[in-house]
């Protein structure tokens, strides 16, 4: 696969079966140090207007640099989950905390400061079909007010680290879905955010540009990016080797180190 | 930070407005359209209320005085006229001076040259401030000595004022009535591009753009928009307008058009102005709406 040549990072350094990182090795306990805790739920409920109980009772913590596949049936609350964590969502009950601040009680023009802390990708890329892929690269850094050269420099590298390099001028339909994928992953790395949400990041992708991607995040990861994913891609959660969350009606059935698709239920 | 963004802002409106012509070009021709209707609508107006504003003044009073009044009395009666309530303005016509005009109206059938004693008696003009008002002024100076009849067109104000009247209001509800349907189509049709749109709106978001940052760009192509469109209509409507005048001015010349270029370009310029501050407040409650605030 040609944009896998791209790729500044050799495949194989990223997929060794026996790899494992510190952090998924390391046995869950209690936590002793809630300033390691990037993600927080407390006891969280969500119940839309409609009646539909979302999420019931959540409550679990996501360490700074883990790598978490959120998985489950269509419908059991993946992306509620993350919706909560990027503000999109409020609990009804309990409550978020992220980088020890709580998300339901932050102010309606608080939010986009929430969301500068993460990049946030998912199934349909939610790239600006107006704008060429250097533009969508660029604009999380024009929303901060960066000054020009920094964002050219910045986007430069982005565009670099995910393989695009030679196709900033293209806007996103003239690319193909990886590629769009990769110049969401560029949009949400630009900023340096500690945390990456993405949901079902590979669910338009064909098996090949799927492992890419998931290469691509998992490099993201060893930088010390905390990585966040809801996915129904069975065979990368059992391959990866990853923590586990699964979720089943709205609520967690399954916590596993090193887990499988399946592991929870 | 909006000043740090301002050149963004300006790449972004440019960029849009470019990579979306269809949409640029519709909210644009709207406003043309629109603003030629409301144009054409307020110039005729104007004229209308200046026509009113000409015939109502041309309805005065005449006061004649008793023979033989020295000018002395005549100046104590004038203090007394202005005193009353509705009157706006005096002249003093001498007995003379009656006669000069008459002999000036009617120097084709009668040579007043021979006349040995001037017939005419000296009056008083009465310009009222309300010409509905004459009656109550009448009343006023039958109670003055000295003044020995008095002479108005009463039933002629009493039809012509109320009706003009009529006119003036009657263009200001339709102005009203206009406005706000233009404010409306206009305000659609952004509404309909900034629709097309939304998930823009929402991708922004997501990236953490704050609710200004999305805004900005969005009310400054309204405005753009708006002016695009009201400025070409201003152009039409001026040169046809200005054509127009001088043909009228020579077949219809009692009739007076209003030519003072004060006036005119004081409704184009508005205008134009509510052409953009549609476009802008469009675009700002079309945006308001995406953003869910």
């Amino acid at each position: 696969m040609l944009s896998v040549m791209a790729h500044p990072i050799a495949p194989e350094n990223l997929l060794s079966p026996g790899e494992s990182s510190a952090l998924s090795e390391r046995v869950r306990t209690p936590r002793s140090n809630p300033a390691g805790c990037l993600i927080e739920f407390r006891s969280v409920s969500v119940v839309y207007p409609n009646g539909v109980k979302a999420l019931v009772d959540v409550s679990t913590e996501i360490e700074k640099g883990e790598f978490v596949f959120l998985v489950g049936p269509t419908g059991s609350g993946k992306s509620t989950f993350l919706r909560l964590i990027y503000g999109e969502a409020r609990a009804s009950v309990g409550d978020v905390i992220v980088e020890g601040k709580s998300v339901r009680k932050l102010r309606h023009h608080q939010i986009p400061f929430l969301r500068r802390r993460m990049g946030i990708i998912f199934q349909d890329f939610k790239l600006l079909p107006n704008k060429t892929i250097y533009e969508n690269a660029a604009y999380a850094l024009e929303v901060i007010g960066a000054p020009s050269r920094e964002i050219a420099r910045k986007v430069s590298h982005v565009l670099y680290v995910v393989g695009l390099e030679h196709k900033v001028r293209m806007f996103p339909h003239e690319l193909s879905g990886g590629e769009q994928q990769r110049t969401s992953i560029a949009r949400a790395l630009i900023n340096h955010p500690p945390i990456l949400l993405a949901d079902e990041p590979t669910g338009n992708l064909d098996p090949d540009t799927a492992w890419d991607i998931m290469q691509l995040l998992q490099q993201i990861n060893q930088k010390g990016t905390t990585v966040l994913m809801a996915t129904h891609n069975r065979i990368v959660v059992d391959s990866m080797k990853k923590r586990v969350l699964t979720l089943g009606s709205g609520a967690i059935v399954g916590d596993q180190l090193k887990g499988g698709y399946s592991g929870g239920s | 930070m909006v000043l740090r963004s301002l050149p963004f802002f300006f790449r972004e409106v440019a960029l849009n407005l470019k990579r979306n012509p269809v949409m640029t070009i519709a909210s644009a021709s709207t406003v043309l359209v629109l603003v030629i209707v409301l144009g054409v609508f307020s110039i005729v107006a104007v004229n209308l209320v200046k026509f009113s504003r000409v015939v109502s003044s041309q309805f005065h009073m005449t006061a004649f005085l008793s023979e033989n009044m020295s000018l002395g009395d005549a100046m104590q009666i004038q203090k007394q006229i202005s005193g009353l309530p509705h009157v706006a303005r005096i002249r003093y016509v001498s007995s003379e001076e009656a006669l000069k005009r008459v002999g000036e109206w009617l120097k084709e059938e009668i040579n007043l040259e021979g006349l040995v004693k001037n017939p005419f008696p000296s009056s008083f003009d009465i310009y009222v401030d309300d010409p509905t008002a004459m009656d109550e002024v009448a009343i006023g100076l039958g109670k003055i000595q000295g003044i020995k009849d008095l002479n108005y067109a009463r039933k002629e104000a009493a039809r012509m004022v109320p009706f003009l009247r009529n006119i003036k209001y009657a263009c200001i509800v339709l102005i009203a009535l206009l406005l706000f349907t233009t404010v409306l189509i206009v305000s659609n049709t952004i509404k309909l591009t900034v629709f097309a749109r939304r998930r823009e709106i929402e991708i922004m978001q997501l990236v953490g753009a704050a609710h200004w940052f999305i805004r900005w760009p969005f009310i400054l192509e309204g405005v753009l928009q708006g002016l695009f469109g009201s400025a070409v209509a201003v152009t039409l409507l001026y040169i046809t307008y200005t054509n127009l005048l001088a043909t009228l001015v020579n077949s219809v010349p009692w009739f007076p058009l209003v030519s003072n270029p004060l006036t005119l370009h004081q409704i184009l310029a508005a205008l134009v102005a509510s052409g953009c501050i549609v476009g802008g407040a469009g675009s700002f409650i079309a945006v308001n709406r995406f953003l869910r605030v």
